[in-house]
C-alpha cells in the first residue's frame, strides 16, 4: 500500500475513530458494573454532605458596624463623664487656693487664730463670690486647722450653704451681708477674726453669739486670749 | 438496564462545556448535577482503564481511584480546559502510578477478554456471529496488547475519551506532532494485525481446497 493510500486510511480514522467501521466489537460495549455506580454515587453524595458546615451562629451583616458606632459612642460618653466629673471635683480656683494657703501657713498661724494673710483674703472672697464656697473653704481649712476633725468642715459648710441660701432669699442688702457672714463662717480664721470686729464695734451680743456658734460648728478649735474670754461671757 | 439507557442517551448529549459546568454545580454541593456528569463520563472512562489494565479488578480499583480524585478535588477544580481532559489526565496518571508501584498486580483479577465474552451481545442468538465476534476481539486485543504503551495509551484516548490529538497531547506530555505520530502507527499496526487474522482463513481455505 503507498504512502497516500496510509495517509488515507488514517484521515478515516480520524474522522471514524474506530479500526473497525462495521460492527462494534463487544469490548465496547463496555460498562462499569452498578455495584461500582453505586460506590462512586455513594461517595460523591458524601463528600457533598461531609462539606456542609455546622449550623453555627452567624452575625447580620449589619452588627458589626452598629458594633463598631456603638463601642465609639460608648468610649466617649465614658470620656465625657469622667472629664467632667473630674473638673467639677477639682476646680481651678480650689487648687490655686490650696496652693497659696500652704504656701502662707506658718506653724504658728497653725496654733493660733492669727488673720490670715493678705493674698489669702482676697482669694478667698473671689472664690466665695464663684458660688461654692463650701467647697472652696474645706480645703482650707483642713490644711491650717490641724485639730478639727473632717466632719466639723462637713457641718461648717453645711451650715455655711444653708446660710448662703438664706442670704440669697432676703433682700440684697441683707442677703450680701448674710453671704459675707456666710463666707466667714466656713473658715475658722475668718470666723474668728469676724468676731473680733463685731467686739471692737461694740456689738458684744452678736459677737457673743457668733462665738457660740463657732464652738458648736468647731468645738476643739484653739481660741486667743481675748476670744477666750468673750468665751464665757459672765467673765 | 434502565440505568444503561439512560446513561446512553445523556451521553448522547455530552458537551464538554456542560461538563465543567456541572462539575462546578457539583462543587457547590448540587448532586444531581454529579450524576449527569457520572453518566456521561463513566463508560468511556472504563473502557480506557479496561482495555489499558486487561483485567477487570485492576480497571475497577483505578476507576474507583479516578472519580475518588474527581470528587475529592471538586473545590479546587478551575474550567480552564475542557472537563475530559482534566478527567482523562487523572486517568493516565493513575494508569502509569499503578503501572510503575505495583507490576505484579497485573497478574490479579479475571482477564478482560474472558470477563467480555460473557457480555451478551445483540447477536447472543448466533452462536457463528458470536464466535466470530469473539474471534475478532481476541485477534484486536492481542494486536493491541502488542502495542507500545506510548502508543497504546494515545490510542485509547483517541478511541474513548473523544478528545482531540492536541489535548490527548496534554495530556501525554508530548507535542501535538508526537501524539498524532504514535497514533497513527498505532492504528497502521491495528490494521495490520486485524487485515491478516482476515487473510489467514482465506489462506487455511486455499491450502485446504487442493488437498480435498
Amino acid at each position: 500500500m503507498s504512502g497516500t493510500g496510509h495517509e488515507d486510511d488514517f484521515e478515516a480514522y480520524l474522522r471514524q475513530r474506530s479500526v473497525l467501521p462495521g460492527r462494534p466489537l463487544s469490548s465496547q460495549r463496555l460498562e462499569p458494573p452498578s455495584d461500582l455506580d453505586d460506590l462512586v454515587l455513594k461517595k460523591a453524595r458524601q463528600a457533598i454532605h461531609a462539606r456542609e458546615p455546622l449550623p453555627l451562629y452567624r452575625a447580620p451583616r449589619w452588627a458589626v458596624p452598629v458594633a463598631l458606632v456603638a463601642t465609639v459612642l460608648l468610649t466617649l460618653s465614658i470620656l465625657l463623664n469622667v472629664s467632667l466629673t473630674t473638673r467639677r471635683q477639682i476646680p481651678p480656683a480650689v487648687s490655686a487656693q490650696t496652693r497659696s494657703s500652704a504656701s502662707t501657713s506658718k506653724p504658728e498661724a497653725l496654733q493660733s487664730v492669727a488673720p490670715p494673710s493678705a493674698e489669702s483674703a482676697p482669694a478667698n472672697g473671689a472664690s466665695a463670690d464663684a458660688g461654692s464656697p463650701a467647697a472652696t473653704y474645706a480645703p482650707s481649712a483642713v490644711t491650717t486647722a490641724p485639730e478639727p476633725a473632717p466632719r466639723a468642715n462637713d457641718v461648717a459648710a453645711e451650715a455655711a450653704r444653708q446660710s448662703a441660701a438664706a442670704a440669697l432669699s432676703a433682700a440684697p442688702e441683707a442677703s450680701r451681708r448674710a453671704a459675707a457672714a456666710a463666707k466667714s463662717r466656713a473658715d475658722p480664721q475668718t470666723w474668728l477674726r469676724r468676731i473680733e470686729s463685731l467686739r471692737k464695734q461694740g456689738r458684744t451680743a452678736e459677737a457673743d453669739a457668733e462665738l457660740r456658734r463657732f464652738r458648736q460648728v468647731f468645738p476643739g478649735y484653739p481660741l486667743k486670749a481675748p476670744a477666750a474670754d468673750a468665751r464665757d461671757p459672765a467673765k | 438496564m434502565a440505568r444503561c439507557t439512560t446513561t446512553r442517551t445523556v451521553e448522547a448529549v455530552s458537551s464538554d462545556d456542560e461538563d465543567g459546568e456541572l462539575m462546578l454545580r457539583y462543587a457547590r454541593g448540587d448532586m444531581r448535577a454529579f450524576e449527569i456528569l457520572y453518566a456521561r463520563n463513566r463508560s468511556g472512562l472504563y473502557r480506557y482503564l479496561a482495555r489499558h489494565t486487561h483485567h477487570s479488578e485492576i480497571a475497577n480499583d483505578l476507576f474507583q481511584e479516578v472519580w475518588s480524585k474527581v470528587i475529592a478535588s471538586r473545590e479546587r477544580y478551575e474550567p480552564r480546559a475542557k472537563f475530559r481532559t482534566f478527567l482523562y489526565r487523572i486517568a493516565h496518571n493513575c494508569f502509569i502510578d499503578h503501572c510503575r508501584r505495583a507490576p505484579t498486580r497485573s497478574e490479579r483479577g479475571a482477564p478482560v477478554e474472558s470477563w467480555e465474552s460473557t457480555l451478551a451481545g445483540p447477536d447472543h442468538d448466533r452462536p457463528d456471529l458470536r464466535a466470530e465476534q469473539a474471534e475478532l476481539t481476541a485477534c484486536y486485543r492481542a494486536a493491541l496488547a502488542a502495542l507500545p504503551a506510548e502508543q497504546r495509551d494515545v490510542y485509547l484516548l483517541y478511541e474513548e475519551s473523544g478528545l482531540s490529538l492536541e489535548e490527548i497531547a496534554t495530556i501525554s506530555a508530548v507535542g501535538p506532532e508526537t501524539a498524532k505520530s504514535r497514533l497513527r502507527y498505532a492504528v497502521a499496526k491495528l490494521r495490520a494485525a486485524l487485515a491478516a487474522r482476515e487473510q489467514t482463513p482465506r489462506d487455511a481455505a486455499a491450502i485446504e481446497e487442493p488437498g480435498t
